[in-house]
């Protein structure tokens, strides 16, 4: 048995060194899921859905992650709907290039879009969507002493890295160059894509994957987690931007990229919101680069920002030309690519914060959430702090406790300001006919309410042993 | 907040200076701007106008005092100086910095440039706020008097004279519109008239930007020409409720002036003596044009209301195309000094300013099989387009389906031309316009000699409460719709055109489209229908029932009430 096993490893080997060989820059082979699921691989039954094993992660994915879902979602009688909409054929069929647009994010295991058959392992996203096409790693990655650097040569991607991780997501959840989720898609159907790393991480119950060990060898991983969040998905963003505008001019502007609620709103025929930047004119959306002007390097001086530059091409007027703004995105993609190495602490996220609260008097739906999520990550983080200091015996269980609970009310009015800027009750599966109502209600204190906690969560910081 | 203060008004010198072809605003901006005629002292109208003319058996009797007491076109200029905070949000600076004082009598005449620019910006304004002067004229009517009598009727120093006489309504409308008489009883000039601020119109300088949507300025509501009237109220009286005036058809001759011959009188007025004419039939609607059919007993609301449906298309496109036409493309920085492409006020509003759905279901627009994601034309100034190409034809379906088939054709073509791609290419919009205007002027030219009494007027209303034949699920539409159904219900049971007192039977007309907002409520006007018509009642108080109502607006049940109303009409 064991011999035949070396035996079989030689021949993948051999295998793997051939397809290299023939195929050098071609895209590894997709092998699908069920490579992967295997009782004695990854297929085994969780012992604990709260807890992840190793050995479980096929069977968590298959029953609890909305990714294995992906596949059934293009089988739905409302993708079928958004489909011939946003292929307004005269013939009323679905037009083959839009399903193989859809096909890019939803499908990237069948690649075609067609859902006619249905098959759940053959369609959708799958393993290797988010590890890597695993031809040429297949057979090495349980190799007992296989470096990682060499595993990730031959395609496996180390999801364990943040950027990596985030990267990944985000050329699905933000876009790529050619994963364009536009203006047209959105109107025929298709919800808008407001990602974040963290809060989307809260999406997958019963996760295949465990990151406890990183929550404990890490400092502030869960900041560090948002952090890559932020860069990946700006990186993403000017990616599809530079796309978008390198487009032919008929299909520019592009709608998607401005915020939808500066057109998107109530006739209210009150002028008392004073509006930002132009009147009449939309805005350039600022969900995924909040902080990322921020998350420079400290010493960058303003005007030698490519991104604010960027922004201010934007804020010109409507719509900017397609060549004021291709040279302007590729100048901030360059910068933005020296951002990934630098590690930010629960403490860079609270200072980062106080300084976009501090010239945002009057912002948007899109920055109050973007600071929200940044304020509930750094929150997170110091809770993870203080568990390490009690896991390492530097805090006893009664001080623990007392912090744990003091923590509470933070907490809370960290949910009320989540309240503020939550759609009305069920409203997701409704109608949305501007930004939230009680964000409006609220607009003038929220800014003053996150830097309270903001504020006091660097006090607590500093009262850490 | 930027708002660029030099807009207009730089775009006003920038056409002059490239001699583009349509310009924002041409007449002000053509130099020098030589109006054909002078102004009349807007105090003689009233003057005469204010009570019953002595011995008239034409007129009414206090034209002027129901504009000056209830109409709120007395009031447009008014509105400007009860807002400053609004208009200096729309202007950029202040209104009054573009007048010689506080009071703002005179625009200032500075040879400055800036100054220049401002005084420019505000005749924007005042083309639709007041009765606007050209550059040049000292002696105009006082802004402060609002839309007066000879915004509407005419620059009136050479008819002023003539139009005292009783043989005046001898004289043909062309001829008196040779003098500056603008002929508002011809129903489709009227309309355009009104049409040119409530929808705009680009070469008079009346349009309404999104900038000035943006800084505050109210939306301007779908428009309807009778049910407009019948809030105003009327200082007129349809030829159909005109008692026998003298000259009407029996031959009578022009009274010979004691003074002069009427021969030295016409050329001193310039009036040709064949353009006087036996009677008023014959000078106005001439029976070898109309032959057996009597278009002074036309019902009025009805003839009124099926052709202001389709000058509001012809309006709404001419609008567009101009625009078109005249836009510049290129980032638009806020300083720019021409119009800039595109203008979203252009647009269906509803195709941006609508409920977002997510999840399991999205709202139907675009109509039409537009591509979607992309503002398209607005909707309401086409919505009874088949009303009007059918009154054509009498209701004969089949005779006017022809014509209807080529001008829903015509006006697709316009509307894809707006939608193939993001905002719609200029020159595709302009030539689609074009045609769809062309054939639309053919159309209000025939509608003026077609027959409007009481069995077409209940073909149209079965018509129009038939099931599927209009577009009802745009709230502007409906509202269209059910306007126009309650005017010719009027004129079918033939109320009165005056309102003389409370009238029973007007108001439960008037009730006809209530809903109850909530099944266990009384039945409102949940459509509002009524508009905010006294001078009492702003628009801009009004606004927060309208994006109620916008809102609240429920096709279906509005669908549920047209069918119960052509059932009625049924039986």
């Amino acid at each position: 048995m064991n011999k035949l096993f070396q035996l079989l490893s030689i021949f993948a080997l051999a295998l793997v060194a051939i397809c290299v060989s023939s195929s050098a820059g071609a895209e590894p082979k997709l092998l699908g899921s069920l490579s992967c699921s295997a009782t004695a691989c990854h297929g085994s039954e969780p012992v604990d859905s709260k807890r992840a094993l190793r050995g479980e992660e096929f069977v968590r994915w298959l029953h609890s992650d909305p990714h294995a879902k992906a596949a059934q979602t293009l089988a739905s009688e409302k993708y079928r709907e958004i489909l011939l909409r946003v292929s307004n054929r005269d013939d009323g069929q679905a037009d083959p290039q839009q399903q193989a647009r859809c096909a890019k994010c939803h499908d990237p295991l069948g690649g075609t879009g067609d859902h006619t058959t249905i098959s759940p392992v053959g369609h959708g996203i799958g393993c290797e969507t988010c590890h890597g096409n695993a031809e040429h790693w297949l057979s090495r990655h349980y190799e007992r002493d296989i470096e990682r650097s060499e595993l990730t040569s031959l395609g496996l991607l180390d999801t364990k890295n943040l950027h990596v991780r985030a990267k990944q997501c985000a050329s699905c959840h933000v876009g790529s160059a050619d994963q364009d989720m536009n203006h047209d898609m959105i109107a025929a159907g298709h919800p808008p894509l407001r990602f974040e790393l963290s809060a989307y991480h809260d999406l997958i119950p019963a996760k295949h994957w465990n990151d406890n060990r990183d929550r404990l060898e890490k400092r502030d991983f869960q900041v560090q987690l948002w952090a890559a969040g932020q860069t990946a998905s700006a990186a993403a963003r000017l990616e599809l931007l530079n796309a978008r505008c390198s487009n032919s001019a008929d299909q520019w502007p592009e709608l998607a990229e401005y915020n939808c609620f500066s057109c998107h709103q109530r006739i209210r025929g009150d002028d008392k919101l004073a509006a930002k930047g132009r009147l009449g004119r939309p805005p350039w959306s600022t969900w995924n680069l909040v902080f990322v002007a921020a998350l420079q390097e400290p010493n960058t001086k303003p005007d030698s920002n490519a991104l604010v530059a960027l922004r201010a091409a934007f804020s010109s007027g409507f719509p900017v030309e397609q060549d004021a703004i291709q040279p302007a995105t590729a100048a901030a993609q360059l910068q933005l690519q020296n951002l990934s190495s630098r590690e930010v602490g629960v403490n860079d996220v609270l200072k980062m914060l106080t300084s976009t609260l501090a010239d945002s008097a009057n912002a948007d739906w899109e920055t109050r959430c973007q600071q929200y999520l940044a304020l509930t990550a750094a929150e997170r983080a110091y809770r993870d702090e203080l568990a390490k200091r009690q896991h390492f015996a530097k805090l006893d269980q009664t001080e623990y406790n007392r912090r744990l609970t003091a923590e509470k009310a933070l907490i809370a009015e960290l949910k009320q300001v989540r309240n503020w800027l939550q759609f009305e009750t069920g409203s997701a599966n409704k109608v949305l006919r501007d930004e939230p109502l009680q964000f409006h209600e609220h607009r003038g204190e929220i800014g003053s309410q996150l830097q309270k906690i903001a504020d006091r969560l660097q006090v607590r910081m500093l009262e850490l042993p | 907040m930027m708002v660029r203060p030099i807009h207009f008004a730089g775009l006003l010198m920038g056409i002059c200076c490239l001699g583009v072809e349509i310009a924002w605003g041409q007449a002000n901006a053509q130099s020098p701007a030589v109006p054909q005629h002078e102004f009349a002292i807007t105090r003689q109208c009233i003057n005469c106008h204010r009570d019953a003319i002595k011995d008239s058996d034409f007129l009414g009797d206090s034209g002027a005092r129901a504009w000056d007491e209830y109409d709120k076109h007395r009031h447009a200029f008014e509105l400007l100086k009860k807002s400053p905070e609004k208009v200096q949000r729309m202007l950029g600076f202040a209104l009054a910095e573009a007048f010689t004082d506080e009071t703002l009598t005179e625009l200032r005449t500075d040879a400055d440039a800036a100054i220049k620019a401002k005084v420019a910006k505000v005749r924007l304004c005042l083309n639709c706020h007041a009765t606007p002067a050209a550059e040049s004229e000292e002696q105009h009517p006082p802004y402060e008097l609002g839309v007066s009598c000879q915004a509407c009727h005419g620059r009136a120093a050479d008819w002023n004279e003539p139009h005292q006489l009783e043989w005046w309504r001898l004289v043909t409308p062309e001829a008196k519109s040779h003098l500056g008489f603008r002929d508002v009883r011809d129903p489709a000039e009227r309309a355009r008239l009104c049409a040119s601020c409530h929808v705009g119109n680009l070469a008079e300088g009346k349009f309404v930007t999104h900038d000035w949507y943006a800084a505050g300025h109210p939306p301007l509501p779908s428009f309807e020409y009778s049910t407009f009237a019948a809030y105003m109220p009327v200082h007129w009286r349809p030829l159909a409720e005109k008692p026998d005036f003298r000259g009407k058809d029996q031959n009578s001759q022009p009274p010979r002036s004691p003074e002069q011959s009427l021969a030295s009188f016409l050329k001193r007025h310039k009036i040709p003596a064949d353009a006087v004419r036996a009677n008023y039939r014959e000078a106005n609607f001439p029976r070898a044009q109309f032959g057996e059919h009597d278009p002074l007993v036309d019902l009025p609301r009805f003839k009124d209301s099926v052709i202001s449906n389709a000058v509001v298309l012809e309006a709404y496109v001419n609008l567009v195309k101009d625009y078109a036409k005249s836009a510049q493309v290129g980032a638009d920085d806020g300083n720019s000094t021409k119009p800039m492409w595109p203008e979203f006020a252009l647009y269906d509003c509803a195709s941006c300013h609508h409920e977002l759905r997510s999840g399991p279901g999205y709202p139907q627009r675009p109509f039409g099989k537009n591509a979607v994601g992309r503002p398209p034309a607005q909707v309401w100034p086409a919505a009874l387009l088949k009303l009007v190409v059918l009154q054509k034809a009498q209701y004969d379906r089949e005779q006017g389906e022809p014509e209807l088939a080529q001008l829903l054709k015509s006006q697709q073509d316009f509307e894809r031309s707006l939608t193939a791609t993001l905002f719609g290419k200029r020159l595709d919009i302009e030539n689609a316009g074009e045609s769809l205007r062309g054939e639309l002027a053919q159309l209000i030219e025939s509608l003026k000699k077609s027959r409007y009494d009481r069995p077409a007027a209940f073909a149209a209303l079965k018509l129009l409460t038939e099931k599927s034949e209009f577009e009802t699920r745009d709230y502007h539409s409906a509202r269209q719709l059910a306007w126009t159904v309650r005017e010719i219900k009027k004129d079918y049971s033939q109320l009165p055109y005056l309102r003389t007192g409370p009238d029973p039977r007007l108001v439960e007309m008037e009730r006809m489209f209530d809903l109850p907002a909530e099944p266990d409520q009384q039945p409102r006007d949940v459509l509002l229908l009524r508009l905010a018509a006294t001078q009492q009642e702003s628009v801009l108080t009004h606004l927060p029932l309208l994006s109620k109502a916008m809102e609240n607006f429920d096709s279906a049940k509005f669908q549920a009430r047209l069918t119960e109303i052509h059932e009625q009409l049924a039986k």
